[in-house]
């Protein structure tokens, strides 16, 4: 065999590999579609469960991880936003910043169930809020916190020095100009970070396993001290844990768990695309 | 510390600078310079690198904003140095603004640019047309735009971009007005425009002007400061300035050894 | 208006605090919970078995560690190179729109929840490994590799394909120019980026080792002491999720399981470092 013919196949299998990879997400979501079919209705959306979660619906784990992520956005946005004004506007370079970013390359790299852990040790037993909503999307926020500050920080650097410049030659502050030039500018930007961290919050199991995620609640969660039903416990405990629950059930969760998910990211990337510019 | 002012043609000097050196990290870029600059225009000349621009954001404390830039020495705007510990430096950038060689509007409406610095400095809503109509005026601006005080300023031709800056200046009401080469990056007959609205202002207010073209210094008129290398070499009255430079010209145009 | 402006600024400043606060609170919290389960020194966690709530209870490290290895080295044989395969795709073959489509699925994989791949591989994968081997049961380390392959390629992935765009462009036009045929190029950039590639891996394994979800619902969680691909294993992340729940606070149990934390952490941890001061030398 001649080296182009070899070579030419090297490269078609390569291409064909990652073709085959590519399509995975799309297979992922073609298999649930039809495994869940059986199961799919509206009432599965907007009804309580029964028999035990094996029938009925799953409005609560849709509502409660509404909430989670809701509580989620709100309680990570300050702080998130503070370490992104600071990182770009106060001190880039200083010692500082650069502890800052260490800590926050280190808390990317750490294990979704060591957060649960914290937050069982910090927030359900140290300071008493028990198992709840608010434990759980405090365990969340700090998961979720890396990559907010990311977009933020991205989106604050877009914004054009000459505008600070002119800014502060006009005889406002720093804080001035941060509050009424930058962060206006920066708000899409902001936005889009928010979407892809609550896409993460939301399908996320083991921060919330012990912090607040609730096996069978028959009432919607009314207070942040209450506990929660989610999606994606909702969907390990059929699959694990209860007896009986039919396939296309499990699908269906499984379904609607990844479609709000995938939704929140591609919204993210979307607007990542146009309000940040550049990729990542 | 009070400093014996020298009167010229019956003036008091404006803003006084003494011993002033600009740094950045180790490396010195400007000094030392002592020089007074009276009311009315003061062009600054100097090829490029000679320091123009350092000296001009060092008299509004721009440099502040910079990581890795240090200076030295005071600048005394009406007997008070700008530099002294303590001194409210918002108020001094209010009160010495800064025009900058590429104009730079807001990416918000006309009005919402030059309505930037009195909203953030607490003017009542209610004197905000008038401050705003006042400005544009001022700038030569007012009957091209009047109409459309709410389109975005970004739509405006470059030259009405930059008068739009001086309009956005002027409107926090300066007492000095600093301006880094404002007509460079504008076409002729803007510049000439911009040129035009220079001679205008200077004569309320004190104006420094930093240009590269001599032809642009000897049209301003006033007194002209020249840099070169990180130093001033001379200051005075520009058309007596630049003849005795012409001359100094005259005479090392034939020695190609002592090329300036 | 300027207390006003120096509260923000404060607040701006204290804000910023908040990774490096809660970085040192996790570490903190790990180090003081597990500290507790070594007082009676190391020999408990040498046991062999992993059996907190028998009687006497046993501690054993060995089974948890050697899991989480097997699950995640057998994860890797797979979704390193074709994590590799894909970069390579993306950056030295697919052009234009094609680029963006493809990063864009990458995207879309890496957003889907540990969870869902756990359902997936209890759906599909774990009765096809059964049947296809002849097993007494789906639910092995292999049945976890698998579908944790899946969930480490976007990583592998996205960091090679950053590693690869490393490489300049004119070295790929110059091999061209001296004959070399597409294929040769994009092995010459391969090569050229094996150390960002390298980091690539380790973030991939970083990945994979801290993966609990899937892994929790896919390897059986019956011990193995010695790496046994086609049975069922019991790795550190299951482990924490399964007990921690349960066990009584403050317990021997309890600490020890801060123990298993804490030697995650530290896993984790040092791949994460590794990979990171590789990638900005």
């Amino acid at each position: 065999m001649t080296r182009a013919v070899v070579h030419a196949a090297a490269l078609g299998l390569v291409t064909v590999t990652a073709l085959a990879i590519l399509a995975i997400p799309v297979a992922l979501l073609a298999y649930l579609l039809v495994k869940a079919l059986p199961a799919l209705s509206w009432s599965l959306l907007i009804s309580y469960p029964s028999d035990g979660l094996r029938g009925g619906g799953i409005l609560p784990a849709i509502y409660g991880t509404a909430c989670l992520v809701g509580l989620t956005a709100l309680l990570s946005l300050p702080p998130g936003l503070a370490t992104a004004i600071y990182l770009v506007e106060f001190s880039p370079e200083g010692p500082l910043a650069r502890l800052i970013r260490a800590a926050l390359f280190t808390l990317s790299g750490i294990p979704s169930v060591v957060f649960g852990l914290f937050g069982l040790g910090v927030f359900v037993l140290l300071l008493g809020f028990g198992s709840s909503l608010l434990a759980a999307s405090l365990t969340l926020t700090l998961l979720v916190l890396p990559l907010i500050i990311a977009c933020a920080e991205a989106a604050l650097a877009s914004v054009p020095s000459e505008w600070r410049e002119a800014s502060l030659a006009l005889g406002c502050t720093r804080v001035q100009t941060i509050r009424h030039l930058v962060l206006p500018q920066a708000a899409p930007g902001l936005v889009t970070g928010t979407v892809l961290a609550l896409g993460r919050a939301a399908g996320e199991t083991a921060p919330i396993l012990f912090t607040g995620a609730a096996f069978y609640l028959t009432d919607l969660p009314r207070t942040v001290n209450d506990q929660v039903m989610a999606l994606s416990y909702h969907l390990y405990v059929l699959s694990t844990t209860v007896a009986g629950a039919s396939e296309p059930r499990k699908a269906a969760v499984a379904l609607c768990l990844l479609l709000l998910v995938l939704a929140l990211s591609s919204v993210g990337v979307v607007l990542r695309r146009r309000y940040l510019g550049e990729r990542r | 510390m009070m400093v014996l002012t020298v009167q010229v043609d019956g003036r008091r000097p404006k803003i006084r600078v003494r011993h002033l050196e600009v740094f950045y990290r180790r490396e010195r870029i400007l000094g030392s310079v002592s020089v007074d600059i009276y009311p009315g225009i003061t062009v600054i000349l100097g090829p490029s690198g000679s320091g123009k621009t350092t000296f001009l954001r060092a008299l509004n404390r721009m440099h502040d904003a910079v990581v890795g830039m240090f200076v030295y020495g005071k600048v005394f705007l009406d007997n008070r140095d700008i530099y002294a510990p303590g001194t409210n430096v918002p108020e001094i950038r209010r009160r010495v603004g800064l025009v900058f060689q590429k104009p730079n509007p807001f990416p918000l409406s006309i009005y919402d640019n030059v309505a930037y610095g009195p909203r953030r400095h607490g003017t009542p809503r209610r004197h905000l047309d008038e401050i705003v109509r006042w400005s544009l005026e001022q700038a030569g601006l007012w009957e091209e735009v009047k109409n459309r005080l709410r389109a975005p300023a970004h739509r405006l031709s470059g030259g009405q971009q930059q008068r739009l800056c001086i309009a956005r200046a002027l409107a926090v009401r300066p007492e000095v007005l600093l301006m880094d080469e404002p007509t460079s990056a504008l076409d002729p007959l803007a510049a000439a425009r911009v040129e035009g609205l220079i001679a205008r202002l200077a004569r309320d207010l004190t104006v420094v002007v930093v240009t590269h073209d001599i032809e642009q210094a000897r049209r301003l008129d006033g007194r002209a400061l020249l840099f070169q290398g990180g130093r001033l070499l001379a200051s005075g009255p520009t058309r007596r300035l630049l003849s005795s430079h012409r001359d100094h010209h005259a005479t090392s145009r034939h020695d190609p050894a002592r090329a300036t | 208006m300027r207390a006003e402006e120096r509260a923000l600024e404060l607040a701006i400043r204290l804000g910023a605090f908040t990774a490096v606060i809660v970085l040192a609170g996790i570490i903190t919290l790990v180090l003081t919970e597990a500290l507790p389960a070594l007082r009676r020194g190391l020999g408990p966690f040498l046991d062999t078995v992993w059996a907190p709530t028998s009687d006497p209870p046993r501690f054993g490290l060995a089974p948890l560690i050697s899991g989480s290895w097997t699950v995640t080295s057998l994860a890797l044989v797979g979704g390193l190179p074709l994590g590799v395969i894909c970069a390579l795709f993306i950056s030295e073959v697919a052009a234009g729109p094609w680029q963006e489509a493809s990063r864009a699925l990458v995207e879309l994989t890496a957003a889907v929840p540990s969870v869902v791949w756990g359902y997936l591989g209890l759906s599909l994968i774990a009765p096809g490994i059964k049947d296809l081997l002849d097993l007494p049961t789906g639910l092995t380390a292999l049945t976890a590799a698998v579908v944790l392959a899946a969930m480490a390629l976007p990583t592998v992935t996205a960091v090679s394909i950053d590693a690869l765009r490393a490489v300049p462009a004119d070295l790929r036009e110059a091999a061209s120019a001296l004959g070399a045929t597409r294929w040769e190029v994009v092995l010459t950039v391969a090569l050229l980026a094996r150390r960002g590639l390298l980091s690539a891996g380790l973030m991939g394994t970083g990945r994979v080792m801290g993966e609990t979800m899937a892994v929790l619902m896919l390897t059986g969680n019956a011990q193995a002491l010695v790496p046994a691909p086609l049975s069922p294993v019991r790795t550190m992340t299951a482990t924490l999720a399964a007990e921690m729940g349960e066990c009584v606070r403050m317990s021997d149990h309890y600490h020890a399981l801060f123990l298993v934390g804490l030697i995650l952490l530290a896993i984790t941890l040092s791949l994460n470092l590794l990979a990171g001061a590789r990638r900005w030398p």
